[in-house]
């Protein structure tokens, strides 16, 4: 309605939704472009975008993730899967590039989410939607985690929207 | 075909190396641990890198440890990128920001004047935002730093710098020089605070005559965690042993099958050319003297007899000796052996030993006008023209018995000398030993009779003849084939 898009399929209810015209999709990453900052195995960063894997920080309890998107898109909510020492904070930073420890800690972030045991099992988070109307990439700063440890670990992190600007080949039909 | 492109790419190489390091292929350039790096390397070009204790400077010799090191870098892994800064003059100065050429980096690290003072932490914050910022965030990061220079700030600064370093995920090698003494505590602790899962290094280099890149050569730094890497720059600077593992070339097998191919091949080239050569010394049984480098000598006989007259026959029978010389890789002695088995083949009658004594008499004959074998210039192909020679020493044989063992001892004793020294040399050594022999008319008559389309009335001949001896009037001239009658 909003954006010319027609009404389809199931309309939810909640004030974020409503602006919303269609079920977000899952949104795809460009993991050549990922990249996270004290991990204690970086390559770990591909499986935990991928479906399931293990991502512990390294010196200390945080982490900086940069998450680049295949195309730009307008994010809706994000789901973290994670263990006990599971990030309490997120601060979500967009359309940063090359991200680092002393920039993230500077700079407000363009959302801060909090996050309780309850979110920990995959409940996908809504985020402030027009906030996040066009972003190509993605940093997620967490300051500390949930048990207060030095480690932080995280399992699963996947990201729901809408791809901007793309051709929606199902709705593709022939004029007149 | 790009198969046979890179062979010979990489045969090329390995011959030269391999001829270089005589025959020991150790060491060529190779592909092993092919880690993603950007490396952004910190030159110290303050005012203590005029000194000299590093030949010939300490700048001199860091430039030449940034060549090395660029090179290894961007050879383990061509899409790695190098960056170069200076740390001290008027500030920190960005020479090369990240590149992959190797080009660039070499000849903008020229242009860095010396002075100032070092300042050690700046420099590396500067490398780290370079590589913040850097094209390929798959690239690891890394900051090679050269300190030659007292570090001004104090241990706790730089832990807290080191510190912040690795959670970014900053590796640091540091090479300590100079005034290593003094900074050993400071860069220790720098690198204790860096060093994540030992991939921070320092190298200290004492004081002494060494030269700082063959140092580094055999460092982690280069050589990687386990050590088994690194032939790549020990390849390009010295030359000399190269990890030996798989395929006794390091990973090859694993890391690039190709090239590791194509260097088994070029191994097998390099000694099949080899076998081929002492197949091929051997193999002179037709030619008679120095049938291996007959056709080098057919051939500078052919432009010899070209350019006509006696004089310069004489030097070119002395650069035909040298081609001899220089053509016979195998070495002389092989020369010996190869007339040795030339004239047993061609007097399968004769005893060994007199087979020696004619291997050293047909040298008389080639070089008694100081003359190669005697291809005429208006005869028959030069090939067949060295057939005589064999003949000739069947003559010479008979004739030596005919005119009594005191020719035969001549001959003997000159054999004894030739077969101890390098034939070349024994074809310059062997003519003031020929004198002796020539003075023998008879023999000296035989042998020039013996010897076809030589006439024996050619001035020149006698003319020879004269010098080397007395000469019967009667004595037939002969044409000389040896003096390459124009």
């Amino acid at each position: 309605m909003i954006n010319g898009i027609p009404i389809n399929g199931i309309q939810s209810t909640g004030a974020e939704s409503k602006l919303v015209s269609s079920k977000p999709v899952e949104l795809s990453v460009d993991l050549r472009r990922c990249e996270v900052l004290n991990a204690s195995d970086p390559g770990s960063l591909a499986a935990v975008l991928q479906g399931g894997g293990e991502l512990s920080s390294d010196c200390d309890e945080q982490l900086l993730i940069t998450v680049a998107f295949t195309t730009p898109v307008k994010l809706f909510s994000i789901s973290v899967k994670a263990p006990a020492n599971a990030p309490s904070e997120l601060h979500l930073f967009s359309n940063r590039t090359s991200m680092a420890f002393e920039d993230a800690e500077g700079m407000p972030p363009t959302q801060t989410i909090a996050l309780t045991s309850t979110h920990v099992a995959g409940t996908p988070v809504p985020v402030q939607y027009v906030k996040f109307q066009n972003v190509s990439t993605l940093s997620i700063f967490i300051p500390s985690n949930q048990e207060e440890t030095d480690v932080t670990t995280l399992h699963q992190l996947r990201f729901d929207g809408h791809p901007i600007a793309t051709t929606n080949m199902s709705e593709l039909k022939k004029m007149g | 075909v790009w198969a046979a492109e890179a062979l010979e790419g990489a045969a090329f190489y390995c011959t030269v190396s391999c001829t270089s390091l005589a025959g020991d292929c150790a060491a060529l350039p190779l592909l092993h641990s092919m880690v993603l790096e950007a490396s952004f390397l910190c030159v110290d070009n303050s005012n203590f890198m005029r000194n000299g204790d590093f030949a010939p400077s300490r700048m001199e010799a860091q430039l030449d440890a940034v060549n090395l090191l660029s090179g290894a870098k961007t050879q383990s892994n061509p899409e790695n990128t190098v960056g170069l800064l200076s740390t001290a003059g008027k500030g920190i100065e960005v020479q090369v920001a990240l590149t992959a050429d190797v080009g660039k980096i070499l000849s903008l690290s020229h242009g860095i004047t010396i002075g100032g003072e070092a300042n050690l932490s700046a420099g590396i914050q500067v490398a780290q935002l370079s590589l913040k910022h850097r094209q390929n965030k798959n690239q690891r990061q890394r900051i090679i730093v050269f300190v030659g220079s007292p570090v001004k700030e104090d241990e706790a600064a730089l832990v807290k710098l080191g510190k912040k370093l690795k959670k970014n995920s900053v590796a640091v090698d540091i090479i300590n020089f100079g005034e290593e003494a003094e900074n050993a505590a400071k860069l220790e602790a720098l690198l204790n605070a860096v060093n994540s899962d030992d991939n921070s290094h320092l190298v200290t280099v004492p004081p002494g005559p060494h030269v700082l890149s063959d140092i580094l050569l055999s460092s982690p730094i280069i050589q990687g965690e386990d050590g088994a890497a690194a032939a790549v720059a020990a390849a390009a600077a010295t030359g000399g042993g190269g990890g030996d593992g798989f395929a006794e070339f390091g990973v090859d097998p694993n890391m690039d099958p190709e090239f590791a191919y194509a260097l088994r091949i070029s191994m097998e080239e390099e000694r099949a050319r080899q076998e081929a050569e002492a197949a091929k010394a051997s193999d002179g049984d037709k030619e008679a003297s120095g049938a291996g480098d007959a056709e080098p000598q057919s051939s500078s006989e052919g432009a010899m007899s070209e350019a006509g007259g006696a004089a310069p026959r004489s030097t070119e029978g002395a650069a035909e000796a040298e081609s001899m010389e220089t053509d016979t890789s195998g070495g002389e002695l092989d020369e010996a052996s190869l007339l040795e088995a030339a004239l047993a083949m061609s007097m399968p009658t004769e005893a060994a030993a007199t087979a020696a004594v004619t291997t050293p008499v047909a040298k008389p004959p080639a070089t008694t006008p100081d003359a190669p074998p005697p291809p005429r210039p208006d005869n028959v192909p030069t090939e067949t023209e060295t057939t005589p020679v064999p003949v000739v020493d069947d003559v010479d044989m008979a004739d030596a018995d005919e005119d009594g063992d005191e020719a035969m001892q001549l001959a003997l004793a000159m054999s004894m000398s030739q077969a101890s020294e390098p034939a070349p040399a024994a074809a310059p050594a062997a003519t003031p030993d020929l004198t002796s022999v020539l003075s023998d008319a008879s023999f000296l008559q035989s042998v020039l009779g013996s010897l076809p389309g030589v006439d024996p009335n050619d001035p020149r001949i006698q003319s020879v003849l004269n010098s080397a001896g007395a000469l019967p009037a009667e004595k037939d001239e002969q044409d000389s084939d040896e003096k390459k009658g124009s």
